[in-house]
């Protein structure tokens, strides 16, 4: 397994880790180790996909421990810092569900991206990028355009509620980066969805 | 021997393409891919009788479906030979049309029709193979009804090419015995799958259509989808997420480089190349939660916009063979259906009205019919359906069938079938498989990672 970390400004391949040790959150999640690596501090990062950070994220998104660091700068006996990913999630939640085949926003996923709208204007210097989601129940194809039908509609009202257009990015993984495993009603019904991160 | 330039090896293709017999000392050699192909004489009894046997291949595809033909098969040889033949049976078998027989057939004579008819046999092969780093492999294939060779041919290539030997001379049996060119010197691209199920890592890969030769193209850095196969060219084209943009690509065989094709804000993906190979249609996301349909020229980067349709999906695209239409996917009625359109846009009209949701639509390379994929209950099928909508079967079910790709001669889908996971992503499976478009036979092509994405390339030869 690969992590690759990346330039935010770049998007440079930055370091590359193989093998990553895995360490257990809780013992109920596990990702990848990302506190050894060198040069994370003051650096923004990515992993691609959930490998890595978005695996954090679930962990976290998951459970009330707000503790589980997603990289140096965030120890694991303080709260998140302040305007980071893992505060996102801990203020405001990282992300809104959809019904079937449908990019139509519920009053809950209103209220979530109305705490996102206070989140980001409590830290205007943040950027986010929103990824559009689907079930595996429908073509590959298609379901790259409905992922991005989702993130564009959280965007919009996003956008509605006066945040800037350029902090915002969007992107559709289809089908091919769901958030849960599983193919059931349940894990469906969670893979629908649009999932906010600190860019 | 002699060898021929591309121009004359091209129009000696047609020749051999078509059903006349190839055989007598006039004929010349014939290279392809750095493999010479040469006619060997019918034996002298028989060389008249062999050289009026024109048409030999009076049996249909359709036929064959009912009623596979018996063929022996016998050993090439020790060693290369053996493994020459099993790749020869291995292909045949695969389509569902022959019943292939093992049996001994004399390399050097004329086989013993009256014995070979009565274990039930209706053609014969008989083949040597000699040498070691450069290979001579002598095939002759023999209608045992009629007592005569259909062809007779000694290829000669470097011990590497050996598979493609095999390949070719299943593809000559397949030509002779149902007068329609056999798609087994193809290959497959396909996205090669490792890692877990919610962060698989994807990267473009190329195989034999057996399944062999496997060769993977691009680092799995990025997510990668959908390849496609040019119709003229060694490029593929494809989805990448390179650096979190995804965007249609151009990847070159030849020299291994990626080449952005296009310049959109939107996401651009569904690539598909015209029949001529000078434009890729392609589907592009718009701002307002819509996909639209977009032709871009390969040369030039010029795109011309083929939908417009203000917030609903169009995606998907497929030009029929002639290039004069695109079948393609569109929630434009409420949920996702088959839709035809002009090459240049326009005339819209659906063709899908069964129960359910349908995508991925691609014509068929005879024109006849166009693969897709239905959702209903929760399902997947894979099914045909005349252009006109007419005509609709399902050929196969599966809690995941998608992305059809027809072989060039449109007797054959590939397609990625997967399992359902349950918790941990346990029970998934990634696979491509083959189905005739009779429904009749299926295979899943072995590959040594998860696989989906397979599409078909053109013939090589």
């Amino acid at each position: 397994m690969y992590n690759t970390i990346l330039d935010s400004l770049s998007n440079k391949g930055l370091a590359s880790v193989k093998g990553a040790s895995l360490i257990q959150v809780k013992g109920a999640f596990s990702f990848d180790s990302l506190q050894s690596l060198p040069k994370v501090r003051n650096m923004k990062f990515k992993a691609f996909g959930i490998l890595g950070l978005t695996l954090a994220l679930a962990a976290c998104g998951s459970s009330s421990d707000q503790k589980a660091s997603v990289g140096e700068g965030v120890s694991q006996q303080s709260g998140p810092v302040p305007g980071s990913e893992a505060d996102l999630v801990a203020s405001a939640g990282d992300r809104i569900f959809f019904a079937l085949a449908q990019n139509k926003l519920s009053s809950e996923a209103r209220a979530t991206l109305d705490k996102q709208i206070a989140w980001l204007q409590r830290y205007p210097q943040v950027n986010i990028l929103i990824a559009g989601n689907c079930d595996d129940r429908g073509t590959e194809e298609y379901n790259i355009a409905l992922g991005q039908r989702r993130s564009n509609a959280a965007r919009d009202y996003l956008l509605a509620h006066g945040i800037s257009a350029n902090r915002i990015s969007t992107i559709s993984y289809g089908k091919d980066r769901p958030t849960v495993d599983g193919d059931n009603e349940e894990a469906w019904a969670q893979n629908r969805n649009a999932i906010t991160s600190v860019r | 021997m002699s060898f021929f330039t591309d121009d004359e090896a091209e129009s000696l293709k047609k020749h051999l393409t078509r059903r006349s017999i190839l055989t007598g000392a006039g004929q010349g050699a014939l290279a392809i891919g750095g493999i010479m192909a040469m006619p060997l004489s019918a034996y002298a009894a028989r060389r008249g009788a062999a050289s009026s046997a024109d048409g030999a291949a009076e049996i249909t595809v359709d036929q064959a479906h009912q009623a596979p033909i018996p063929i022996v098969i016998p050993d090439f040889g020790a060693g290369m030979g053996t493994r020459i033949s099993e790749v020869i049976s291995a292909d045949l078998s695969s389509t569902g049309l022959f019943q292939v027989m093992p049996g001994q057939v004399p390399a050097g004579a004329q086989p013993d029709f009256s014995a070979l008819k009565a274990s039930g046999a209706r053609a014969a092969v008989a083949g040597s193979t000699t040498g070691t780093d450069s290979v001579r492999v002598e095939m002759r294939l023999w209608d045992v009804l009629a007592g005569q060779q259909l062809q007779g041919t000694a290829y000669t290539a470097s011990e590497s090419n050996w598979r493609r030997v095999a390949h070719i001379i299943a593809d000559v049996i397949y030509q002779r015995l149902l007068g329609e060119q056999g798609y087994f010197d193809t290959r497959i691209a396909y996205v090669a799958r490792t890692g877990p199920r919610r962060h698989q890592e994807t990267r473009l890969a190329i195989m034999d259509q057996d399944g062999a030769n496997s060769h993977i193209l691009t680092s799995g850095q990025w997510l990668t989808l959908e390849p496609r196969f040019s119709p003229i060219s060694q490029q593929i084209a494809f989805l990448s997420y390179f650096q979190n943009r995804p965007r249609v690509y151009i990847y070159d065989l030849n020299s291994g480089q990626q080449t952005i094709l296009g310049t959109f804000n939107g996401i651009s993906f569904a690539p598909r190349f015209s029949p001529d190979g000078s434009g890729v249609i392609m589907s592009v996301t718009t701002q307002n939660g819509g996909a639209d349909i977009y032709r871009v020229d390969t040369a030039t980067q010029s795109r011309i916009r083929l939908t417009n349709s203000g917030g609903v999906i169009d995606t998907s695209p497929c030009f029929s063979p002639d290039g004069q239409q695109i079948v393609f996917n569109s929630d434009r009625a409420g949920s996702p259906q088959l839709y035809i359109m002009s090459a240049t846009g326009g005339n819209v009209r659906r063709i899908s009205y069964g129960k359910g949701h349908y995508g991925s639509p691609v014509w068929s390379p005879r024109g006849d019919i166009i693969a897709f994929t239905r959702l209903n209950h929760g399902g997947f099928s894979l099914g045909i359906m005349n252009p006109d909508g007419t005509g609709e079967r399902i050929l196969t079910e599966g809690f995941t069938v998608e992305s059809p790709s027809f072989a060039p001669n449109g007797r054959a889908i590939t397609f990625c079938r997967q399992t359902a996971s349950s918790s941990g992503g346990v029970g998934f499976t990634s696979t491509v498989a083959v189905i005739d478009v009779a429904g009749f036979n299926e295979h899943v092509i072995p590959t040594s990672t998860g696989a989906s994405d397979p599409a078909w390339s053109p013939f090589r030869h």
